[in-house]
């Protein structure tokens, strides 16, 4: 059985309904359109494209297991979600919008009746959150200014107010 | 000028701050300087304020309810300057009759209550250490049971499993010893053990003098000491107790102690092999075996060191989760005995790079033909540090960076006057040996008290009567404190706190001054 779903760019996604129950959002939606198409006005037909292409690898993943605490706090990505999160700048945070707007995390945990607490500490293995972790790889190890210009970040502080912020940083350098 | 549209400050603050919920604290103070926007959510998130007080700042003892992270950072820097003129720690008394075992795990400290002879007790009080902004679960705070229901010798906890291990005295008539796994918030049988209570039979155990249990994750370590018999007779048990698993069976081994939640390392001190050898969790098979350059079986050897509990993601529920390590500047301290008599020994202690035994391991490990010995000259003088009993007499620490070593200076006697004994904090940090070891020269006149650093090789000379002579380089700086080391029995460090037990109870030390002065 499948679902339509339409973009903001209205373009028309046929998806498979076990596919389409892991977005949240979508989920709800299906429940109230009956047979009628579910319109997705923020989200594009690329970035959706990409979205139902992570929500298709991962469909049968098994649970991480529970307190896998030292892997969710590295930004370790596995290898594939390395290749699919291998993207633009603007598909990244599109990607990451998207995820965010659809409620995508903590679907799949919904789904499988699984204790809200475990919701809470296993959901890192969406797409969202490799988003997230990637932005997260790119800012670390990089000085200030590096980052400003990989992210057209304008610094907008004057010369004092620059140099208040590093002493009141200087404590953390040493790290 | 940037080209071209600026995503990061664009999306919606809970963006930006699970992106920056995978940065070291550090790193988050650091985005501070970036811009407006992203200062400003740094500045009044709650979330990574919690990361940044936890993962930075170590405990603000008595501080007082949520205060932005702005003024937080205010609060720091006026807490390094005061560090920087002289004026180390802060103090917290926390005054008890009984002196029993006591336990620290994020952010609690926990002692035994209720004596009923001596070293057995059946109470156990829980105290929180960080500031109230961090504890949401108020259940839980100063948590106290005045009778458990069972003697005990020694206990652990972990807050985050709610688990208590509760270790009961020998039971003579039955020759046995048990081993309960409760709740904390409950004490009732732990509904996630594989088996609430572990009973260990005497026939197996000779050892019942003593028992010390280790909890890090999953895995409890059991120690056995018997001080009794010349040259100390020890014993280990590895446990699992979600599984009820016996990683490692009662073996001959000094020590253990948990690297993470896949390996340990055991102390192994036999005819054969003195040494290091690292297992893995899973199975308990060894990995492989790094010699120390003793000839002989020494008189003792035991870590002196524990990893923290969890290394766990935080949540907006449970912000103790944030505390993590870095790998990078783990170590592991050992103790060494090299030879006992006339009441006079010389301890030893080693200090091991955690980072450079697992760079080694990875070469030995993809080499053609592995070794069943990592000898010592291939491993040992670049990945440690030797201290000889003139330069530290006793030493512990347990750490959440797990970088640093809390050690006493020998006192020297001079014109008929002993010096005092200073308590002096060995940091292996590297990039914060080099920063100090690079302004040590220019401000050797500030009260900032570098006491020593440590840069280049050195060589240790008969270690502590061995007839061995050792060359190290492993870099660490050290530093005074101003605490008044004889006033204590015993000391322990984690991260940036300090416990001293004396005979009132314990002083609790942070190293900056609280806010409540």
């Amino acid at each position: 059985m499948s679902i339509t779903i339409v973009t903001s760019d209205n373009e028309q996604f046929c998806v498979e309904k076990l596919v389409a129950q892991r977005i949240a959002l979508i989920e709800d939606m299906v429940e109230n359109a009956g047979d009628r198409p579910i319109p997705l006005p923020n989200v594009t037909a690329s970035v959706l494209r990409k979205i139902l292409e992570y929500c298709e690898h991962h469909k049968n993943d098994p649970l991480p297991p529970y307190d896998d605490g030292s892997r969710s706090r590295t930004t370790h990505i596995s290898e594939w979600d390395q290749k699919f999160i291998t993207v633009d700048q603007e598909m990244l945070f599109e990607i990451i919008l998207a995820a965010n707007y659809l409620e995508m995390k903590p679907l799949l945990y919904v789904r499988l009746n699984v204790p809200r607490v475990q919701c809470l500490t296993a959901c890192n293995a969406v797409a969202g959150d490799i988003g997230c972790k990637t932005v997260a790889n790119m800012i670390k190890g990089k000085s200030p200014e590096e980052i400003r210009k990989l992210f057209n970040i304008v610094n907008n502080f004057t010369p004092e107010e620059e140099a208040q912020i590093r002493k009141e940083a200087e404590w953390a350098e040493d790290r | 000028m940037p080209v071209g549209p600026s995503y990061l400050t664009e999306v919606p603050v809970e963006v930006v701050e699970n992106i920056f919920s995978y940065l070291h604290p550090c790193e988050i103070v650091q985005c501070r300087i970036l811009c407006s926007a992203l200062k400003s959510i740094v500045d009044t998130s709650i979330e990574l304020q919690l990361r940044i007080e936890l993962g930075i700042d170590g405990y603000l003892l008595n501080s007082s309810p949520p205060i932005p992270a702005c003024e937080m950072l205010a609060l720091v820097l006026e807490r390094r300057t005061r560090f920087q003129q002289g004026d180390h720690v802060s103090k917290y008394r926390l005054e008890t009759q009984f002196h029993g075992q006591y336990e620290i795990s994020n952010g609690f400290f926990a002692y035994g209550i209720n004596p009923k002879s001596p070293g057995v007790f059946n109470g156990i009080k829980y105290f929180p250490l960080t500031s109230e902004t961090c504890r949401t679960d108020r259940t839980r705070e100063r948590l106290e049971f005045t009778d458990l229901g069972i003697d005990l010798t020694d206990f652990s906890f972990s807050v985050d499993d709610d688990l208590q291990v509760l270790v009961e005295k020998v039971n003579l008539e039955a020759r046995t010893r048990t081993i309960y796994f409760r709740t904390i918030s409950t004490n009732e049988a732990h509904p996630l053990a594989g088996s609430p209570q572990l009973v260990l039979r005497l026939e197996d155990f000779n050892l019942e003098e003593q028992c010390y249990t280790l909890l890090s994750h999953d895995h409890i370590g059991f120690g056995f000491y018997n001080w009794d018999v010349v040259g100390h007779e020890c014993a280990q048990i590895i446990y699992n107790w979600r599984t009820a698993e016996h990683i490692l069976p009662y073996s001959p081994v000094s020590d253990a102690l948990f690297l993470s939640k896949e390996w340990a390392a055991l102390l192994i001190n036999q005819s054969d092999f003195v040494g290091i050898s690292l297992i893995n969790l899973k199975d308990g098979c060894t990995l492989q075996k790094f010699r120390l350059p003793f000839r002989k079986p020494v008189s003792s050897c035991f870590f002196i060191t524990s990893t923290p509990k969890r290394f766990r993601p935080p949540t907006k529920s449970d912000p103790f989760r944030c505390l993590t390590q870095d790998p990078k500047v783990q170590i592991l301290g050992i103790v060494v005995t090299p030879i006992s008599g006339n009441g006079i020994e010389d301890d030893i202690h080693i200090v091991v790079s955690a980072q450079r035994l697992f760079t080694k391991l990875e070469q030995v490990q993809t080499s053609t033909s592995p070794p069943e010995f990592v000898e010592w000259e291939d491993w040992g003088p670049q990945t440690t540090r030797w201290f000889g009993f003139s330069e530290v007499s006793e030493a512990s620490f347990r750490s959440i960076s797990g970088s640093r070593l809390l050690g006493k200076l020998t006192p020297i006697r001079t014109d008929e006057v002993w010096q005092r004994e200073l308590l002096l904090i060995f940091d292996f940090n590297m990039r914060a040996v080099r920063r100090y070891s690079s302004t040590a020269t220019s401000t050797e006149d500030t009260s900032f008290k570098v006491f020593k650093t440590y840069t280049s090789d050195s060589e240790l000379l008969n270690a502590g009567g061995s007839g061995i002579d050792v060359v190290s380089s492993l870099s660490c700086f050290a530093t005074a404190t101003t605490i008044t080391a004889k006033d204590y029995f015993d000391f322990f460090l984690e991260d940036h706190a300090i416990i001293g037990k004396a005979h009132f109870g314990y002083d609790l030390f942070s190293f900056y001054p609280s806010t409540s002065e």
